[in-house]
């Protein structure tokens, strides 16, 4: 069934199991009942010969709202996304985007150089590039036969 | 505050193949504004599409994989294609709808037809 557009959900019909599944799929909850976060972005990690790459989905959220911090080899990455505010002639039909405080830890382990982390933004995903200890590098190393 | 651990030669799966991005649809006196999650896509692999009355928006999103059973792996982010459909109410100009791309958050805009906007009657 199509949601229809301008019909309201009404406390009624309430969600609908695909409204559960994809709200569980969207934002992976948060285990952290101390603090006060809404949502948890979804993050890819991967890993190749020099770096481990870390994409987290953070759409809709400007450059200066997200924080990344490195401190004692955790990496966290926080933040808020901001609901537009609700003008006098608008009515919200449905919301189901995530908004509020967000926050993820990644313990990085003795994998990476904590202090050359870079990162950027593009198209609502933050892209983490975390270089590798020179140790963590397979290395190929040629024996001579003689 | 649970951590996602980096060990190497790790792989870990939590996606499904299908999915639906979040949308929030607010209405204005003058027409629809609908809001859709759609992180890490191009402009160009985004479909907006109307027909018989039916607003859909699709594309597909692929992840660039490294076969690598040594290395770490950790997926969240759905892969594969996304569709979402939105009955327009017949009140609608569905040649009004404008589309903008920007941090990845797609954004429709639909105007209600002129006889549908609230207008005041003068009394003669």
């Amino acid at each position: 069934m199509l949601p229809d557009l301008w019909r309201k959900r009404s406390a009624l019909s309430g969600p609908t199991m695909n409204d559960f599944i994809d709200r569980f799929f969207y934002g992976w909850p948060s285990y952290d009942a101390t603090t006060d976060l809404s949502w948890t972005p979804r993050v890819d990690i991967n890993e190749n010969e020099k770096d481990v790459v870390i994409e987290a989905e953070l759409p809709g959220i400007e450059k200066k709202d997200i924080k990344v911090e490195v401190k004692d080899n955790v990496l966290t990455l926080s933040g808020e996304r901001k609901q537009e505010k609700k003008t006098e002639n608008s009515e919200n039909c449905c919301i189901e985007r995530n908004y509020g405080k967000f926050e993820r830890s990644f313990s990085l382990g003795d994998m990476v150089e904590t202090d050359k982390v870079s990162a950027a933004y593009k198209n609502g995903v933050l892209t983490l590039t975390l270089p590798k200890k020179e140790q963590a590098i397979p290395k190929e190393i040629t024996v001579e036969v003689k | 505050m649970t951590y996602v651990r980096l060990v190497p030669g790790t792989e870990t799966r939590r996606i499904q193949t299908t999915w639906n991005p979040g949308a929030d649809i607010v209405e204005s006196k003058d027409g629809f504004a609908l809001t859709l999650d759609v992180p890490g896509i191009a402009k160009e692999a985004i479909n907006v599409k109307v027909h018989e009355g039916i607003l859909t928006v699709s594309g597909t999103r692929k992840r660039s994989e490294i076969e690598d059973e040594k290395l770490f792996r950790y997926y969240e982010r759905p892969d594969g294609s996304f569709s979402r459909s939105f009955r327009l109410p017949d009140f609608i100009d569905s040649d009004s709808i404008k589309a903008s791309y920007e941090n990845g958050v797609l954004k429709l805009e639909v105007q209600k037809k002129e006889e549908a906007k609230p207008h005041t009657i003068t009394i003669k």
